[in-house]
């Protein structure tokens, strides 16, 4: 937990600087900017956990900035905060993918357990990621006879018609299947299967 | 007269001669008939003439040649002592100047002399219609000339013989002058029907070749013996050689006896066309002619009596006519004398009556004018003592007029003084009334439904206290209406109406004079002026007027005051509605704003908590903390306060203010409209500033008002390019503050009208803003301007001058 970082950005230094104090006391690490820019110059999205954004700021907004971290492909979960909420900021605001939508003045439960849900999502997250990476490193070590093989074998064909498929003998096509489920590190198809699915669906997003 | 012309003229006519003679010899003039032009006569004659001179010793003969009437005019005034003229102007002569002649000439005509001459009527031989003289009537005739004997007249005797007046009953008469060959050929080429001619002209011309006499018929022919040529006339002497009346005889017997003695072949006879002279012939055929036809000196026959008498009798007439033309004149001048005479008497008679009556009448009118004078000096007497009543009383008048006038200016000092307040001068201006007019107090009473307050009262006795109530029903007042006369009461006690009301039997006013007051058309009140003694003396019509107007006057001023109070009221109900509307428009952002330190303060206190609950005790971290969320804390009620004061609608304080202050707080206060809008302030604030004397609230919201409007209007201008420059300035007549903006400027067909309430290019703007903000610059004696700026935006700036005194309090 307490690697975890969470980056706040307000014009105002007052709220900056009480956001600080506050997050701080659960004991997450907090860095602050004073508007959009300063953050863009300085985004690492690895090290950030959460951000904290002031919707009205000067130069650039702050549903502008989600925007733009959105254009970046950064995935990194946001709290929009708002003194004056109206419904079609809101909507946008969400609509643009926010975590979270929240309306000053707020209680410290509130916006510290929206907080710590944005940090478990990205961790989450995270970690699904670093498990598609892995998938996909196992996928990408594999011949492309093997990659084929390995689509029918998930398409439930058995060995019999994959050999007949591709125009090889069985013993052929035992030799791929054992190889493949060797590189993917598959105790079982079903197994392989879950991987393929797990690692297309993190492609198509 | 005519006498000393006729002896003048020959005296005249003979003045030339002396150088003309040659010798001593005695000039002897002969008129000769130029018929035929001077040269001609002067040539035929001249040797004749010499031919005398040599035959007569003593005398030399000269020819003088004359026409017809000259010749006449030569004898009638003795110019001449012979004459040689044709027979009918002989004969003339003859009858009138009495010439007689001595001889006769014989005319040589182709080698014959002859001592008679005729006349030759004659027509184309061919004009068978003519034969005889009759035969001439109504035709055409030519002679030489009228007063020619042989040319014409010898021809005319023969035709009154066949009863023919050649001047009427011709169809033409026509003279043709010398030479008389033109009627011959005339009437042979038939352009005329006949003509007459002396005698021997045919036979000449046919001689000469010119014309043959076969062509001619001759009319009415003669035959003498003597007398071979043609002719149709009987026969005439030829011209006669003849003395004048005064010649002398015995010259003119020399003369005769030289004439007749010229040898025919002497030049002179020869040169002269003619054989010498014979003894002078019968003239008598002449005169019958003339006679006959009543011409040359038989021309008056016919009318003998009178022109003739006149001619010959002229001088006797004419002296005959001036006598009776005098004589008449006297006479006329006598009896009109007379007449006006006998008139002058009459008229006399007629004044001397008249006078007699006048006299008459003078004597009785003198007997009533006697009388008038008694009673007109009577009148004068009477009218004397009237005018001096009379200027009695204008002195009085006058007295009373310069009283008035006294009171008017003194009402005019009261009424026009700027220091006094409305009360005192409605004060003074009773008491004035009360000292002017002798009366013992003055009020201004207020009618409110049916009860009297006392506004205002002057008076040593306090028969009123001041802003007490009475009934209306208690008061004189209550006969007054709106538009009722002033009501005046000489003495309440002697009058039915008055005795019976309180004003009367317990406040014992006797004597009363009250005027309504009006204000805005309705009944306000009362002006009264009243004394507990009973005043005698009327008074004058200008003193009423002159309350009245006092009264108008009070009147106008509280109309004035309470439209003035009604305007302050309206102004402040304005600028509340506006500071409602500025608050309406920035409350999104001043939620906002206060948002914050709300926001910081619960941050750092539950941060301060949590802390505290998990044993942390970093305490110098907490209290910092808590110090923050202390001055977030703060922060915030200064926000409340700000827009409390906003919203308040607070009797204007003034105060002397730092402009740079109040321009530090505007800008926080907007400032959430600021970061919203993206825009930049820049302050350009001079720190040597000094203080202005303002409201400070009020300047506030100009200024407000001001930054907002630059603001709105740079919702179009590009995010970088919004900037709004806020300058303040020390100039002479104060302190200035300029807002710059970036935005859409002024439109240039409004720039007079942004000041005006509900003038608005925003959609969502009241319109007041601007009209509220020049208000109170105005309010502080300063002036709010707007202008477009160059660089594209617009310049709102005021100025407000540095002692400025409060104009509306």
């Amino acid at each position: 937990m307490t690697n975890h970082n969470v980056y706040v950005v307000d014009d105002d230094q007052a709220v900056r600087d009480s956001l600080r104090w506050l997050i701080e006391s659960v004991g997450l690490h907090v860095k602050t900017f004073s508007n959009g820019q300063e953050l863009l110059e300085n985004f690492n999205e690895s090290e950030i956990s959460c951000l904290v954004l002031d919707v009205r700021m000067p130069g650039i907004s702050g549903l502008d900035l989600q925007q733009r971290l959105k254009n970046m492909n950064a995935k990194i979960p946001v709290i929009i905060v708002t003194g004056h909420a109206d419904v079609p900021m809101a909507i946008q605001a969400m609509k643009a993918g926010a975590f979270d939508f929240i309306e000053k003045p707020y209680s410290d439960q509130l916006l510290l357990e929206r907080i710590q849900c944005a940090i478990e999502q990205d961790d989450c997250f995270k970690q699904q990621q670093a498990v598609n990476n892995e998938i996909n490193e196992r996928i990408d070590s594999l011949t492309p006879r093997e990659r084929e093989v390995m689509g029918l074998v998930v398409g439930g064909h058995s060995n019999k018609s994959i050999a007949k498929e591709l125009g090889v003998s069985i013993k052929t096509v035992e030799v791929h299947r054992g190889n493949l489920m060797t590189k993917m590190k598959a105790q079982s198809l079903s197994e392989l299967v879950r991987l393929v699915m797990s690692s297309s669906r993190t492609t198509k997003e | 007269m005519f006498r000393v012309i006729s002896l003048l003229l020959p005296l005249l006519a003979l003045l030339p001669l002396p150088s003309q003679s040659a010798s001593n010899d005695k000039l002897i003039k002969i008129g000769v008939l130029a018929h035929r032009g001077h040269d001609e006569t002067t040539k035929r004659w001249s040797l004749t003439a010499d031919y005398l001179s040599d035959a007569i010793d003593g005398y030399q003969f000269i020819i003088k040649p004359k026409s017809l009437s000259s010749m006449k005019e030569a004898v009638e005034n003795n110019l001449l002592e012979f004459i040689l003229t044709n027979p009918g102007n002989y004969v003339d002569i003859e009858a009138n100047y009495g010439a007689t002649r001595i001889a006769t000439l014989k005319v040589k005509q182709r080698d014959n002399a002859y001592t008679s001459f005729s006349a030759v009527i004659f027509t184309r031989y061919d004009s068978h219609d003519i034969n005889t003289l009759e035969d001439l009537r109504n035709r055409s005739f030519m002679a030489v000339n009228k007063n020619a004997f042989g040319g014409f007249q010898m021809a005319w005797q023969e035709l009154k013989q066949v009863n023919i007046n050649p001047f009427e009953d011709l169809s033409e008469l026509r003279f043709s002058g010398f030479p008389q060959d033109n009627i011959v050929y005339a009437v042979e080429s038939g352009k005329i029907d006949a003509g007459t001619v002396r005698s021997d002209t045919l036979e000449r011309m046919a001689s000469e070749g010119a014309i043959s006499i076969k062509d001619f018929k001759i009319l009415n022919r003669k035959f003498d013996d003597d007398f071979p040529l043609l002719h149709s006339t009987r026969l005439y002497p030829e011209w006669p050689f003849a003395k004048l009346k005064k010649t002398d005889d015995h010259l003119a017997q020399k003369v005769a006896i030289a004439l007749l003695t010229m040898p025919p072949d002497s030049e002179a006879a020869i040169v002269s066309r003619s054989e010498g002279w014979t003894i002078p012939l019968d003239y008598t055929p002449v005169h019958d002619v003339f006679k006959s036809l009543k011409i040359g000196p038989y021309v008056e026959i016919d009318n003998v009596t009178f022109e003739k008498v006149i001619e010959q009798y002229s001088h006797y007439i004419l002296l005959v006519i001036i006598t009776l033309v005098i004589l008449g004149i006297v006479i006329i001048y006598i009896s009109r004398t007379n007449h006006n005479l006998t008139l002058t008497q009459t008229n006399l008679r007629t004044e001397i009556e008249s006078r007699r009556h006048a006299q008459a009448e003078l004597a009785k009118h003198r007997d009533t004018l006697e009388q008038n004078v008694i009673e007109r000096t009577q009148e004068l007497a009477d009218l004397n003592n009237e005018l001096q009543e009379d200027i009695i009383a204008r002195k009085t008048a006058e007295a009373s007029l310069k009283k008035s006038s006294h009171t008017l200016q003194t009402m005019h000092e009261i009424t026009s003084s700027r220091q006094m307040s409305f009360e005192a001068k409605v004060d003074a201006l009773l008491r004035t009334g009360c000292n002017c007019f002798n009366l013992e107090y003055g009020t201004l009473l207020l009618l409110k439904g049916k009860k009297i307050n006392v506004v205002r009262y002057v008076g040593e006795q306090e028969v009123f206290k001041r802003n007490t109530w009475i009934d209306h029903d208690k008061l004189f007042a209550k006969y007054m209406t709106l538009d009722s006369e002033p009501l005046i009461i000489q003495n309440a006690a002697t009058d039915d109406r008055f005795n019976q009301i309180y004003q009367h039997t317990f406040l014992n006013i006797h004597s009363y004079l009250g005027f309504p007051v009006i204000v805005a058309g309705a009944l306000y009140g009362y002006l009264e002026y009243g004394s507990v003694k009973t005043t005698d003396n009327d008074r004058s019509l200008i003193d009423i007027d002159m309350l009245q107007l006092i009264s108008q006057w009070i009147g106008g001023e509280i109309q004035r005051q309470q439209s003035q109070e009604n305007a302050q009221k309206h102004q402040a109900d304005l600028a509340h509605v506006a500071r409602l509307g500025t608050m309406g428009e920035m409350a999104s952002g001043l939620a906002h704003e206060l948002n914050q330190p709300l926001t910081a303060i619960v941050n750092y206190t539950r941060g301060c908590v949590r802390r505290l609950n998990n044993k942390n005790t970093d305490l110098p971290a907490i209290v910092e903390a808590m110090e923050h969320s202390c001055s977030e804390a703060e922060r915030a009620a200064e926000i409340i306060r700000r827009m409390r004061e906003l919203v308040n609608k607070e009797v204007p304080r003034r105060e002397f203010n730092d402009i740079n202050n109040i321009i530090e707080v505007v800008i926080r206060l907007v400032r959430p409209k600021i970061k919203k809008s993206h825009v930049t302030i820049k302050r350009e604030l001079d720190p040597n500033i000094p203080e202005v004397n303002v409201d400070r609230i009020q300047i506030e919201q100009v200024l407000i008002n001001l930054l907002n409007n630059g603001i709105d209007a740079m919702k179009k201008t590009a995010v970088l390019d919004r900037e709004i420059i806020i300058q303040s300035r020390y100039i002479n007549s104060g302190v200035q503050v300029k807002v710059f903006d970036r935005g859409s400027g002024l439109p240039n067909n409004m720039k007079s009208n942004v000041f005006e309430p509900f003038f608005s290019t925003k959609n969502e703007g009241m319109g007041m803003g601007l009209s509220i903000s020049r208000s109170i610059i105005e309010a502080h004696a300063g002036s709010l301007n707007a202008e477009q700026r160059e660089l594209g935006g617009s310049i709102f700036s005021f100025t407000l001058p540095l002692g400025s005194e409060a104009n509306d309090d």
